[in-house]
């Protein structure tokens, strides 16, 4: 699943359910059994988005693929790449160039763009990530002290919410058509 | 649970659990295992077994090794056995210690703390030991969960004569009373409804709401402070103002209730009649607005002004503007509005006015009499309070 | 202090015949879930997800601007669903939250920008202060404050709480008044 920057086009893999009332632009690619929620908003501004399998990606989520404040103008655009098994909760905001899988980002959460997700690791909510640092296998960040601590094993998978989530979104939202992986 | 009980049980819940990383409390979390019989191993039986898991740190039972339960009860005393020692005796023995004279030789640092790699994941807070000093456990693998404090619901009594003046309902998720005596309940409210600009050391109007909570006519009287402790001075309606009785089933019904019989003035009756709805026009709330302020002789409230009679009320108003008393305002129900003149005494901090509330008291809930009395009428007594009210900073 | 009146325009809002105050912006998502029992209103931008499973709303009950109500998800030993949500009267939930919690009791007041998270209860005549992150599955007892990131029981609150909710709500719906466009 190799999105080409410059190209303007939102992929959807066949079995994604996105809902018409999530927000997304630019080049933004999206994997199978990935789930995203009315009122999300993905926007690939300087660079493509390439959103991995079952994720799970909830309303006023902000996935922005950002430009750089301070960064060169003509820097070659970068890919935000997120892996699978993700679960973006309500309101947070993700701006990382690299999620790895098994994540969450907690409510209200935020991820800064030189911040690396790797697997299993909690944002919890009100917190803010925006250091330039990879973020150790199940960290687990919470409280307003941001309190780190190492969890043994990974969240656990919300296959069964995305499930049924499957089932039920089609029944009371317009879904966006999924497009084949490939065709341009 | 009764005092007692709960003075047995160390003040703690006996199910409900703590986390020992963050302290917010654990909650039981079933799955299922799949087990091989011993006897047949192609027969495969799922059992489901239960842990314990914190929501906000995500820790779990099984962080420090506690295997999983059959029980749905995971309790603390099965976990572990030495979670639940403590001081038997209602007195423990305290065991003095010796002093030791202050002295320059320190015994050296353990080699490990320059030779080990320090994992500070591992290494416990100090608020996570101070949770349990008994054990104060340094690695994250000492930490026990622990039973959660009882909070409790209590009673008051009056500091004068120890009557009960609430009492709580013993059910713990109930927000009923078996007493309940609040002052809300008996002394009129005191709001402020409107505050112009206020400037310093020029007299402005502001407009308070007082409202009668008790079923029956209230009477009020209104005095300025000897002394008053405020950076606003205030003039205040020195008139004996009479609030209506609150109408439990107002709210219930649309109709304006009836206040003629308090002629305030003709003027005011005359409106008080016309009134059919109690919505109102934006525009005429804006005129009123404007004419409230530009003249300072009057406020209105706009509650209850009639949705047709645009022009007929300005023109009230304006014949108001002439006959009306300065102090007298427009009331509403058992709610009454009140005019004060205010004269800020300062530009820097915020203006507070003070004054003496005194409003007749008809002493009659049942409850608060003494039963020699009960055959006498309830005595009318007049209660005094000293009232503060914080008007905001001025504007420059 | 007597709430100031505070004004919307007409055309934004539908009113339906109990009374309730809708804003025409909000998202109401599978809105043959949701039940709102008379004089509640909702604000701009709100998301109620009753796609997911029902939503009741009790009587005077205010829902800030930009808050989400949803019903949390549930992990059962048979399947899985979304619990329904239930909040009883004279409820004021401020800006911005993120409510998942599986009951809020009457008489409840959540503050600005908090996040309730999945499956709390909150009872009847608890407060809930300005940005304040409940872990999920939390109880909170009645006359209790809860404040802080994790949420604490800071304070108490008066006996009276019940009269000042419904006090505090009446007198927001009646000072929520229309004005027609100005063209």
């Amino acid at each position: 699943m190799e999105a080409t920057p410059g190209t303007c086009s939102v992929k959807i893999s066949p079995g994604a359910v996105v809902c018409v009332e999530a927000e997304i632009r630019g080049d933004v690619t999206i994997g199978a059994r990935t789930v995203v929620h009315p009122r999300a908003c993905i926007i690939a501004e300087s660079g493509p988005i390439v959103i991995g399998e079952s994720n799970l990606i909830e309303e006023q989520v902000l996935i922005i693929n950002k430009k750089p404040d301070n960064g060169p103008a003509d820097s070659k655009p970068e890919t935000l790449t997120i892996g699978s098994n993700n679960v973006f909760e309500v309101g947070c905001r993700c701006e990382s160039l690299k999620i790895g899988d098994h994540n969450v980002v907690e409510a209200k959460a935020a991820v800064g763009r030189d911040t690396e997700l790797t697997r299993g690791c909690v944002i919890g909510a009100f917190c803010e990530v925006t250091g330039h640092e990879a973020l150790a296998d199940n960290t687990i960040i919470y409280g307003d002290q941001y309190d780190q601590r190492r969890q043994y094993e990974k969240p656990p998978d919300q296959t069964l919410q995305l499930d049924f989530l499957m089932k039920i979104l089609p029944n009371y939202h317009r879904l966006k058509k999924s497009t084949k992986t490939g065709d341009r | 649970m009764p005092s007692a009980e709960a003075k047995l049980k160390k003040n703690r819940c006996a199910n409900c659990l703590d986390c020992p990383s963050c302290n917010h409390s654990l909650t039981t979390r079933a799955t299922s295992v799949a087990l091989t019989d011993a006897k047949s191993p192609e027969k495969k039986t799922t059992k489901k077994v239960y842990y314990l898991a914190c929501g906000l740190c995500r820790w779990t039972s099984r962080d420090i090794g506690l295997t999983d339960k059959e029980s749905l009860v995971v309790d603390g005393r099965n976990m572990k056995t030495t979670m639940q020692k403590g001081p038997k005796t209602d007195e423990p023995e305290v065991t003095p210690v010796s002093k030791i004279p202050p002295s320059e030789e320190v015994d050296p640092l353990p080699s490990k703390f320059y030779t080990q790699p320090l994992v500070l994941e591992k290494v416990t807070t100090l608020a996570q030991r101070l949770n349990r000093p008994e054990f104060a456990s340094n690695q994250v693998e000492g930490l026990y969960p622990r039973h959660k404090h009882l909070v409790i619901k209590r009673s008051q009594r009056c500091r004068d004569c120890e009557h009960n003046l609430s009492k709580p309902e013993y059910n713990p998720s109930s927000i009923k009373f078996k007493i309940q005596l609040v002052a809300l309940q008996h002394i009129p409210d005191i709001r402020i409804y409107l505050v112009p600009k206020l400037h310093h050391e020029r007299e402005s109007i502001v407009t308070i709401l007082l409202s009668n909570p008790s079923q029956e006519p209230m009477e009020i009287q209104l005095e300025a402070l000897n002394d008053p402790p405020s950076t606003g001075m205030l003039i205040v309606p020195s008139i004996e103002l009479a609030l209506a009785a609150k109408d439990i089933t107002a709210e219930f019904d649309e109709k304006v209730a009836d206040t003629s019989q308090y002629q305030d003035n003709p003027e005011l009756g005359n409106i008080e009649t016309i009134k059919e709805s109690y919505s109102l026009t934006v525009s005429l709330l804006f005129a009123l607005a404007v004419l409230s302020y530009g003249s300072f002789t009057f406020s209105f409230f706009l509650e209850g002004i009639p949705k047709h009679g645009t022009v007929h009320i300005v023109e009230t108003i304006l014949k108001l503007d002439i006959t009306a008393n300065e102090v007298y305002p427009v009331r509403s129900g058992h709610k009454l509005g009140v005019l004060f003149k205010v004269t800020p005494q300062t530009s820097e901090a915020d203006v507070v006015v003070c004054f003496k509330l005194k409003h007749k008291y008809h002493n009659n809930s049942p409850s608060l009499r003494s039963p020699p009395d009960e055959e006498s009428s309830p005595e009318a007594i007049w209660l005094e309070h000293e009232v503060h009210i914080n008007l905001g900073p001025t504007s420059p | 202090m007597e709430l100031p009146d505070r004004f919307y325009m007409k055309a934004e809002f539908i009113e339906t015949a109990s009374g309730n105050k809708v804003s025409k912006k909000s998202v109401l998502c599978g809105s043959q879930n949701i039940v709102l029992n008379g004089k509640s209103i909702i604000c701009n931008d709100c998301i109620v997800r009753g796609d997911l499973a029902n939503v009741r709303i009790g009587r005077y009950c205010v829902i800030g601007a930009r808050s989400v109500i949803r019903p949390p998800f549930k992990k059962f030993s048979k399947g899985v669903a979304f619990f329904p949500l239930h909040i009883g009267d004279h409820v004021f939930i401020d800006e911005e939250c993120i409510i998942n919690a599986a009951q809020i009791g009457s008489y409840v007041h959540i503050g600005k920008n908090c996040v309730i998270g999945r499956r709390c209860v909150l009872k009847e005549c608890c407060a809930i202060g300005d940005n304040v992150y409940l872990p999920p599955e939390t109880v909170v007892p009645p006359f209790t404050v809860i404040t802080g990131n994790p949420g604490k029981p800071t304070g108490e609150l008066p006996e009276c709480t019940q009269d000042l909710m419904v006090d505090a709500t009446k007198g927001f719906y009646q000072h929520f008044l229309p004005v027609q466009e100005v063209k």
